[in-house]
């Protein structure tokens, strides 16, 4: 998607709603609300071989087998130890073949917020450095800047190579 | 006389009057008008709501500027949904019946399927405005038309096109509806078919036969799938003159009539298919020559009469409103469908004969044949999708596991409580029987396999000149209906096999003393937890010397005269890829392809094959499957922090070795001695980037086999076994190698179950790299 399309695809569509923020490293993101099942303390997850480093494996949810996938490593972060406050997110996720289920490592939950369209602005271009079309747009909170993504295309379709860092 | 007998009357006087329309052309011009008229008099002495609302739409149909075919087809179609749903409700045609909702059912569906809802509230009863004409047409009045033309052309040589899918689009479940009824029916007829083939004359077969057929014209007629209807048609054109004794039965004919299942069992596959996206396979060749050839055989019997009969029964069946089944998920009421579709046709015989109602009520024989139960009035049979039960299965999997989580608690064996521990062990017995009933949900039994294979036997034995007399038991065994369904191909083959290379020709087997006629016995049975399903003949039996010198010739076994192959693992050859003993390559076999493919298959459905020969006195091949899909008994293998399930089929042995038994290559511990044989290792951790003991000497070994290649597998350790329940990862694994799919452990970690076939493609592919 070129930026001019994103742009005129932001201004089209209200991403107005409610959005669950979480902190990877310095960084917050932002996911819609309604795409978050529920959010489950870190588990032991069981590593599928052969799978890119951000795919961590499975876990059992209660008796479902659900990915999971490191969001740290793949926006490109370093790696670093899980701590009290990381946490599985539980999304779902519309891949090109069938809704499922994946769990998300974040670093850390911080509030679900009510974001206006007002407080949403189009993704800036970057350049090519950084990778932008999984990014629904910037939110601007209280001179904080939280990045809203789009699960769908983070974890969907070609998710599986690792995406540079957005700043 | 009852309402129901009055609407049976009605039903038969308006089949009449269109079977004199069809032969005869309209005649006097208001014939059909003045019918409606009179029956809607008739139905004028019924207090009941639902006489009222038949007699009401007939005048309606009567007063309508329709034309007297469109009348007449729409009359067929609601006097023939009343009746037959009186059958179903006694209540709304009972002679003092009450409205009640079954009634209300009735006449609502009725009128909503014949006309439109303006005309019913009777507002526009003297303007019928064009959705009402067109919805007359829709009914009927279409289908006579065509007939007419078809009759006035005659023209039954036409190619027969691919059929338009235009009503099963969009509406997946009646399609896969009609698509697994169909080849159900296509099945029961099959093997009545072998069965009529012994006794010609026997009546109540050919009924059983007839009846299929009528139901698959029907129910596609419905559909408008009129390729399917026509081959249909034309075969119960001559199963009906054979019924009424106008014509014989001989082998042409059961030939005809098997080419003619094949036909449509692949033009219902086909249809399947097609709503899936892909393109119409080219069928329309095969079908028209097996019509022409069947209107040959129909035509050199008896000339003249059955043209028409054709017709008549066309007429009847073709544009019914056939509801086939409205709701997908419950069963046919009684007297449904089935009864709509024998009716009418039979009607136009001028006086109903004692057979006519044999369509109508399921014959004995239906019943006693397992697959049919769902036309079987009263056993109050559901059906329901194989994702339902696969997810009851999964949760009841779970089940099991909590429960024994709680079980071995420490907690709660400390509390050494002897109430506690009677109703632990009875939430044990509860959950270990539903886990067993669940799994009965899924199973079907292995007859429809079995069909298929009497077929094959059939034709072969012609074909090779060798008589054979098939013997089956345990039809009756049930297990998981994918298991039935993969392993038709593989027992279709290894009885093609066993009656090509197995048993010698008549008059050797004379020779030898033997019964020229030769005998395949297929049996099923449970034994352990498992099903073995056995091919057996009495045949010649595995030449021993010969397989080893093949196999010596291939490169498979070393010529050195002190290579110790047991007779077991020789015979076990027949199984490699592209291996045949076969000195010349018939048309059926030889070619050695297919051994290994048969084993592959039955592999993958993590069964195994073992075969008991003795020379001169025949082959069996015993093929064992797992109960159930749903369900993997593992063994439970530890590699550094992970664990694995490796499924217990594919295990032969496990072992320390000592350091003398581990070779290596280029620095590598690669072989493994055991006993005389020298084994490929493969480390888990290294196939997988998983650190773990890299010394084969201090780690376990486990023994695999697969697709006939031995294995030795290093692991850390052997942790258990345990039966687990199979997940799937997902999408999001779909390029994991060596991994089956995911299991939740007795401690609620997920495990990966392993792919036996998967590893050894990994070996290999990491030996090429």
């Amino acid at each position: 998607m070129t930026p001019e399309t994103a742009t005129l695809e932001l201004r089209g569509a209200d991403h107005a709603g409610k959005y669950l923020i979480f902190a990877l490293a310095e960084e917050e993101y932002g996911v819609p609300v309604l795409k978050v099942r529920e959010i489950v303390r870190m588990m032991d997850i069981t590593t599928v071989p052969h799978m890119p480093p951000h795919v961590r494996g499975v876990i059992n949810l209660r008796g479902k087998v659900i990915p999971v996938i490191d969001l740290r490593v793949k926006f490109g972060f370093p790696a670093q130890e899980y701590t009290e406050r990381t946490c599985i997110v539980i999304v779902e996720v519309a891949l090109p073949v069938a809704r499922v289920m994946m769990g998300i490592i974040v670093d850390r939950v911080a509030e679900v917020l009510y974001l206006t369209s007002q407080d949403i602005e189009p993704t800036p271009e970057f350049g090519d450095r950084v990778q932008t079309d999984y990014m629904r747009g910037i939110a601007k909170v209280k001179g904080r800047v939280k990045i809203l993504i789009d699960l769908d295309r983070v974890l969907g379709g070609d998710g599986i190579g690792v995406m540079p860092r957005v700043i | 006389m009852t309402l129901e007998r009055t609407l049976t009357e009605i039903d038969h006087a308006l089949n009449r009057l269109a079977c004199t329309q069809i032969v005869e052309g309209t005649g006097d011009g208001q014939a059909v008008t003045a019918a409606l008229e009179a029956h809607a008099a008739t139905l004028g002495a019924w207090e009941t709501p639902a006489a009222r609302d038949l007699a009401e739409t007939l005048r309606t149909l009567a007063a309508s500027g329709a034309s007297e075919e469109d009348k007449l087809g729409a009359a067929l179609a609601v006097v023939g949904r009343f009746a037959g749903a009186s059958a179903t409700c006694p209540d709304a045609t009972a002679d003092h019946g009450q409205p009640d909702a079954c009634h209300k059912a009735v006449s609502h569906e009725a009128h909503e399927e014949t006309i439109s809802h303006d005309a019913h509230e009777g507002h526009e009863k003297e303007e019928p405005n064009e959705s009402f004409l067109r919805d007359l047409r829709d009914l009927r009045g279409e289908s006579l038309r065509d007939l007419r033309g078809e009759a006035a052309h005659g023209d039954r040589h036409e190619p027969v096109a691919a059929d338009d899918l235009a009503a099963l689009q969009g509406d997946a479940e009646m399609a896969e509806l009609f698509i697994g009824e169909a080849l159900d029916h296509l099945g029961t007829i099959e093997s009545k078919l072998l069965a009529l083939e012994e006794r010609p004359g026997d009546t109540g077969l050919l009924n059983d036969i007839f009846r299929p057929f009528h139901t698959i014209k029907g129910n596609a007629g419905a559909l408008g799938l009129l390729g399917v209807q026509r081959v249909a048609h034309t075969v119960e054109t001559l199963l009906d003159l054979a019924r009424s004794g106008q014509h014989r039965i001989g082998p042409t004919e059961v030939d005809l009539v098997l080419r003619a299942v094949d036909v449509l069992t692949l033009m219902v596959n086909d249809i399947g298919r097609r709503l899936e996206g892909a393109q119409p396979a080219a069928l329309g060749d095969a079908a028209a020559s097996l019509v022409e050839s069947v209107t040959r055989v129909i035509e050199g019997g008896k000339e003249g009469e059955e043209s028409e009969w054709g017709r008549l029964q066309e007429a009847s069946a073709a544009g019914g409103p056939q509801p086939v089944h409205q709701d997908g998920t419950t069963s046919t009421p009684p007297g449904g469908p089935q009864q709509r579709t024998a009716q009418p046709a039979l009607a136009c015989r001028v006086a109903p004969q004692p057979d006519v109602e044999a369509g109508s009520s399921p014959a004995p024989s239906d019943r006693s044949d397992g697959r049919r139960w769902d036309d079987v009035p009263g056993t109050g049979a559901i059906k329901v999708e194989t994702r339902k039960l696969d997810s009851l299965v999964d949760a009841i999997g779970e089940l099991m596991i909590v429960q024994s989580l709680i079980q071995e608690d420490p907690a709660l064996a400390a509390l050494l409580d002897g109430r506690l521990a009677r109703n632990l062990g009875q939430l044990k017995r509860i959950t270990v029987d539903l886990q067993r009933n669940a799994m009965a949900l899924r199973t079907v039994p292995i007859r429809q396999a079995f069909r298929k294979v009497e077929r094959v036997v059939r034709d072969m034995s012609r074909k090779l000149d060798k008589p054979i007399e098939l013997t089956l038991s345990g039809e009756d065994t049930e297990l998981d209906r994918k298991v039935v369904e993969e392993i038709t191909d593989p027992l279709m083959h290894m009885v093609r096999n066993s009656m090509d290379h197995g048993i010698e020709p008549p008059d050797v087997r004379q020779a030898r003393g033997k019964r020229a006629q030769a005998t395949v016995s297929l049996s099923a049975y449970h034994q352990g937890g498992q099903i073995v399903i056995e091919i057996s003949d009495d045949g010649a039996g595995l030449d021993t010397d010969r397989i080893r010198r093949k196999a010596i010739e291939r490169g498979l076994l070393s010529p050195s005269p002190d290579a110790t192959a047991t007779p077991e693992e020789i015979h076990a050859l027949i199984f490699a890829p592209g291996f045949s003993t076969a000195d010349t390559v018939t048309e059926i076999s030889g070619r050695g392809v297919g051994m290994d493919v048969v084993r592959r298959n039955i592999e993958a459905l993590r069964g195994r094959v073992e075969i008991r020969t003795k020379r001169g006195r025949g082959t069996t091949f015993a093929i064992k499957l797992p109960l159930t899909l749903a369900v993997v008994d593992g063994l439970l293998v530890a590699v550094g922090r992970e664990r694995y399930v490796l499924p217990t089929t594919v295990v032969r042995e496990s072992l320390r070795p000592t350091p003398s038994q581990v070779h290596t290559v280029q620095g590598q511990p690669r072989m493994l001695q055991v006993r005389d044989a020298l084994l490929p290792l493969v480390s888990l951790g290294d196939l997988f980037g998983i650190e773990a003991i890299a010394d084969p000497a201090q780690a376990t070994v486990v023994v695999i086999e697969v697709g006939g290649t031995r294995v030795g597998l290093v692991v850390d350790d052997l942790l258990t076994k345990q039966e687990v329940v199979i997940k799937t990862l997902g999408e999001t694994f779909s390029t994991a190698r060596g991994i089956a799919g995911g299991a939740i452990l007795y401690d609620g970690r997920v495990g990966l179950i392993l792919d036996p076939h998967g590893i050894l493609d990994l070996m290999r592919g990491a030996n090429a790299a």
